[in-house]
């Protein structure tokens, strides 16, 4: 991915921030995942050891993580399903590029909603609110033209990259936390496959960011007005969410 | 066995209650006594989070045996804290008083519901109407021994100070049952869900304490006739929402057959 041309100074210093996380963190689930395997290699067919019960504090931040993971992939599965309403009718040759977005976004609804369910986190109260602007927006982006849908796959992406790397952060540390407590010095299978759930997702958002930028997000009139407004309702969003 | 730092009580029987509660044992006074904290996050790979410490279950699981006699008042704590080998006075670290006995009633008899769920998944089969009454009834039998005191209990629910917990842990219940019957939902009929559910299980129990009949066959028919209720609404919403939607394409695909046409 080429992103060195890159003009605008805010656009690059968000991607900046947005991968800044990336080596560190991914080694150190690679890490953790290559302990996991190697242990149940030698651990056979042994019941895994129930760990210490999780803090007040890990399990809220547990539970708004899903609640708050879940009404994102909510909103941006109904961003993509409106962008795709309105470019399969009025631009055909775009459907397929928004098609392939919108099908990864549904996969990580799915992925959301189960754990939701598994983990018997509440879901967000405003999920139909979030339901409504979330295809409002993608109508009213796509009907402005393909760079302005582009601006709006650029923004979202920007600041649900960003959440998802503040989450892995502090996941991190909870992981660290496990192996230091555990008695067999490893995390739990669980934590760990959260965490592996929530850097994959990461991943794919950044790739719909990159895949935003060279389909002329930047050409995109007003480019800052747009994105940055778009920016400032997803982190409202990402606010309210995670509380309600 | 008398705890020594229990023995305070006697000596300054007249300090401040939170002054005693700072000098109990570890073991007995957990930072948030007897506070049922929101469990938000339910984890498979960890143990669950018990609020109670081993002494204070003893305590009170031998206080609720006394509640048939004397009802939920002191005196059952009284008699709990002297059959687990405690001191009479060591009642007072329950800063709820007698809630909190109402309040261990209600979390031992929500968490041994899901022990009868796999009996439950075979005998009433794939029906989450009749696996939900069922849970009901489990729920509602667990009261029959104690149904003559629990409009005292009721009563201590409905203070103003006690309302938020109660009402948790109704929530609590809800919650309990829908995920017992493995309902999956991620909109926001997960909280219509759960409020019709806790709406009709508080109106039974209030049902229950009125109830004189054989054992108590009316409870179990009023709880049919409330279910029924739910399910005929929740039915005709969902009737309602797909009617709308297909209304809604249908108004969409003839809007642009129209302006295809020119």
């Amino acid at each position: 991915m080429s992103y060195k041309h890159m003009s605008i100074p805010i656009l690059r210093s968000s991607r900046a921030r947005v991968r800044a996380f990336a080596p560190a963190g991914c080694a150190r689930l690679m890490e953790y995942n290559s302990t996991a395997a190697q242990s149940h290699d030698t651990a056979n067919a042994k019941l895994p050891e129930k760990f210490p019960p999780l803090t007040p504090e890990a399990r809220k931040f547990l539970s708004r993580l899903i609640r708050v993971d879940q009404a994102g992939e909510l909103g941006a599965d109904l961003i993509y399903a409106g962008q795709h309403f309105v470019f399969k009718r009025r631009m055909p040759s775009v459907a397929p590029l928004i098609q392939h977005m919108w099908d990864q976004e549904i996969r990580h609804h799915k992925a959301f909603d189960d754990l939701q369910n598994r983990h018997r986190v509440r879901p967000s109260l405003l999920s139909p609110v979030w339901k409504i602007a979330a295809y409002g927006l993608g109508v009213g982006t796509a009907l402005m033209g393909k760079e302005a849908a582009m601006a709006c796959t650029l923004a979202v992406e920007t600041v649900i990259g960003g959440h998802y790397n503040n989450q892995l952060r502090d996941l991190v540390r909870i992981l660290d936390e496990e192996v230091r407590t555990s008695t067999n010095g490893r995390a739990s299978d669980e934590l760990r496959a959260l965490a592996t759930t929530v850097s994959q997702f990461r991943d794919d958002e950044l790739e719909h960011l990159d895949t935003a930028v060279e389909n002329d997000a930047e050409k995109a009139r007003p480019y800052m007005l747009l994105t940055e407004t778009i920016k400032n309702g997803c982190r409202a969003a990402v606010w309210i969410a995670e509380r309600l | 066995m008398y705890l020594t730092s229990a023995t305070i009580f006697v000596h300054n029987f007249k300090m401040p209650s939170s002054v005693i509660v700072r000098r109990m044992p570890a073991h007995l006074s957990k930072a948030t006594f007897c506070r049922l904290r929101r469990r938000s996050y339910h984890s498979y790979d960890h143990l669950p989070y018990n609020p109670y410490t081993p002494s204070q279950e003893k305590i009170l699981s031998s206080a609720l045996k006394h509640v048939p006699e004397y009802g939920f008042v002191k005196q059952s704590l009284v008699q709990g804290c002297r059959d687990a080998g405690y001191l009479d006075t060591t009642h007072a670290v329950f800063q709820d008083g007698v809630f909190d006995l109402v309040k261990f009633h209600l979390y031992t008899e929500r968490n041994k519901l899901a022990a009868l769920k796999q009996q439950i998944d075979e005998e009433e089969g794939k029906s989450i109407g009749k696996r939900i009454r069922r849970y009901c009834t489990e729920r509602l039998k667990a009261n029959e021994p104690i149904i003559s005191k629990w409009t005292e209990a009721i009563a201590i629910m409905g203070l103003p100070q006690n309302i938020p917990q109660s009402l948790e842990e109704l929530a609590k219940l809800s919650d309990e049952i829908w995920f017992l019957v493995d309902n999956k939902t991620s909109d926001f009929d997960w909280y219509t869900k759960r409020a019709s559910l806790a709406a009709v299980y508080s109106s039974t129990e209030l049902y229950m304490t009125q109830d004189n009949s054989p054992r108590f066959e009316k409870t179990y028919k009023f709880l049919d006739r409330r279910l029924a209720v739910v399910q005929n609404a929740g039915s005709s919403i969902s009737n309602m929402a797909s009617w709308a939607s297909f209304t809604c394409f249908a108004s969409i695909n003839l809007l642009q057959s129209q302006f295809s046409r020119g």
